[in-house]
């Protein structure tokens, strides 16, 4: 029993690894980093493994044969890793850090770590979306794999039958392994989504500017209180946080590494944004303002050709997951609720200048610090930490910053606008689903503007 | 110097912060919200065995709550609960005394079977019920 509950996160553990393991690391704090986000990478993977296995024999307990070949591979890759490059990049430096960082973030971890097992308690099924779509398309998968296609069935519409299948395969395939569908599974999910992004947003700005940058960005998104309750109320938001940042942070290493490979960076930035697809439908969003703002930001430098070459190396890592996505799209799900809607109607909402004032005037109200939703706090302690350290003036931090800044900004018109032709009541929508959109891009955001911000060797120079 | 200023401000800004969060967390759950969702999942424990493993149930309720149609379909996943159209079975969620021969004549089954769990779930159906 104990076995059964511990494989279905060995395999995705060693799998995970196999991609975390690309970030460069400057010592054994980097290493160890680097294997607690590997979790959620794993999951990934292995949700698409399910879903082949259903595509090809509708039964989910076949998968232990694929995942069985699966480790001997994840093996063998990183075997091969550890005898022909070393795991620790010499490279790079390691810093040290006072104490007195050290104290308020472990603070701050155990309060937060408090917060989520009382949420946990007090909302064990998650919240509304968590039972109503994630672990409900679980139960369908792991109660009646042979009718698995019942689980996007035209009687359930307000289920999103639409939505992918990340959450709700790594959900019902370790149930499958325990042979019961507890609430700890899909609770011990969120948790590793939720604590591996604070991980990676702390591994991130550490690596790149500094650990002093790393414990201060940390502290600001520990004070964005919703997105915490999202994690541990199960939204998929978190996840699809979680591969937005990843995907950025792989860009990042791409645009600051002199690394002669560093091409590989875009393999696994597009696998991450594939995965963010295959995690919640506004993945496609993500992708499109992703390359959208790639494209802006190398034609304002003058380097379309760059841009052009990098092409290649993010399809590579999109279309692994881009295609079993496009299949279940095609084959399974019904069509998307908001897409389905257009027509005149949404010509009608377009000139609606109401909806636009709703819309804006939602965006701005959860940028104040004020009540139990908002991300002012956050905003505002990041703001503040950029106008204190200072602008960075190394010109390729100041490219890829505005890069991700980019993202963001074109992130945000695109929820905009699908807020604009939603084809539900606007003030009703923008109440319960515009903070969980704001919670997909939070990580991001801090990682943005910390890395905009001069690090301390840099103010020192000065 | 400022960067570091900077930071041990956040940092007890947001051990404040925090602290503050978890009490209040603490104070906005209403421990008999939670029972309430609790016990309305298991009332449906039962159903499930009365039921095929795989079927398409039409729900039958006394109110317009969406959130308890939405909640009985996660209980009985698989089985599918539409709440519109006819079918074989009918899962009945009921607040208030229900009238049988009202129902009857409301489900139009030629042979009216029904099983009470005696919490205010039924299930009608124009054949047997089989206990799985």
């Amino acid at each position: 029993m104990e076995l059964n509950g511990i494989w279905p996160v060995v395999l995705p553990f060693f799998v995970g690894w196999v991609i975390s393991s690309n970030l460069p690391a400057s010592g054994g704090k980097e290493t160890l980093m680097r294997a607690l986000i590997a979790l959620p990478f794993g999951f990934a993977i292995v949700s698409l493994l399910s879903f082949l296995t259903l595509l090809l024999s509708s039964m989910l307990t076949y998968s232990y044969v694929f995942e069985g070949a699966l480790i001997l591979c994840a093996a063998a890759f990183l075997i091969y890793r550890g005898r022909w490059k070393s795991a620790v990049d010499t490279s790079l430096r390691s810093e040290k850090i006072a104490v007195y960082y050290v104290i308020p973030l472990v603070i701050v971890f155990f309060l937060i770590l408090a917060t989520f097992v009382q949420t946990l308690k007090f909302n064990p099924h998650g919240g509304w979306d968590a039972w109503a779509i994630w672990n409900l398309r679980a139960k369908f998968l792991f109660k009646n794999e042979a009718f698995w296609k019942d689980a996007f069935s035209s009687y359930i519409p307000w289920s999103h039958p639409d939505y992918p299948l990340l959450l709700p395969l790594t959900v019902s395939r370790w149930w499958k392994y325990l042979g019961l569908d507890s609430v700890s599974v899909p609770q011990a999910v969120a948790f590793v989504f939720t604590f591996s992004t604070l991980i990676l947003l702390f591994y991130s700005v550490s690596h790149f500017k500094g650990t002093i940058q790393g414990v201060a960005s940390v502290l600001a998104i520990s004070m964005a209180f919703c997105y915490l309750k999202n994690g541990a109320q199960q939204y998929a938001d978190i996840p699809i946080g979680f591969f937005f940042l990843s995907a950025s942070v792989f860009v990042v290493n791409k645009d600051t590494s002199d690394d002669k490979n560093r091409m590989k960076f875009l393999i696994l930035s597009g696998l991450c944004l594939g995965f963010a697809a295959w995690t919640k439908n506004e993945g496609l969003i993500f992708i499109t303002a992703f390359m959208a703002a790639r494209l802006v930001i190398f034609l304002l430098t003058s380097r379309l050709r760059e841009f052009l070459k990098e092409i290649p190396y993010f399809l590579a890592g999109m279309a692994q997951v881009l295609i079993p996505l496009i299949i279940f799209k095609f084959k399974f799900a019904l069509p998307n609720d908001v897409l389905s809607s257009f027509g005149q109607d949404t010509i009608n909402k377009f000139a609606d200048i109401g909806r636009y004032y709703t819309i804006l005037k939602s965006f701005i109200l959860l940028c104040i610090p004020y009540g139990e939703i908002n991300f002012g706090f956050a905003f505002l302690t990041s703001v503040a930490f950029l106008i204190v350290s200072g602008i960075t003036q190394v010109k390729k931090y100041l490219f890829t910053s505005a890069f991700l800044v980019l993202t963001l900004l074109f992130m945000l018109i695109g929820d905009f606008f699908v807020f604009v032709v939603i084809p539900y009541d606007v003030n009703f929508t923008v109440a319960t689903l515009l903070y969980r959109l704001i919670s997909q891009i939070l990580p991001l955001g801090i990682f943005a503007v910390f890395l905009l911000s001069a690090s301390m060797s840099e103010r020192e120079i000065i | 110097m400022r960067t570091k200023i900077a930071v041990i401000l956040i940092s007890v800004i947001s051990v404040i912060y925090n602290i503050f969060f978890f009490v209040g967390n603490q104070k906005s759950f209403n421990r008999t919200e939670t029972d309430k969702f609790i016990i309305y999942v298991n009332r449906y424990e039962d159903v499930r065995r009365y039921l095929p493993y795989r079927a398409v149930v039409r729900y039958l309720s006394d109110t317009d709550n969406v959130a308890e149609y939405y909640l009985a379909q996660y209980a009985i996943a698989p089985v599918i609960l539409k709440n519109k159209g006819r079918a074989n079975i009918v899962l009945g969620n009921f607040h208030g005394m229900i009238d049988l021969d009202v129902l009857s004549g409301k489900l139009k089954y030629a042979d009216f079977m029904y099983v009470d769990f005696h919490n205010g779930v039924f299930l009608f159906s124009d054949g047997p019920l089989k206990w799985n």
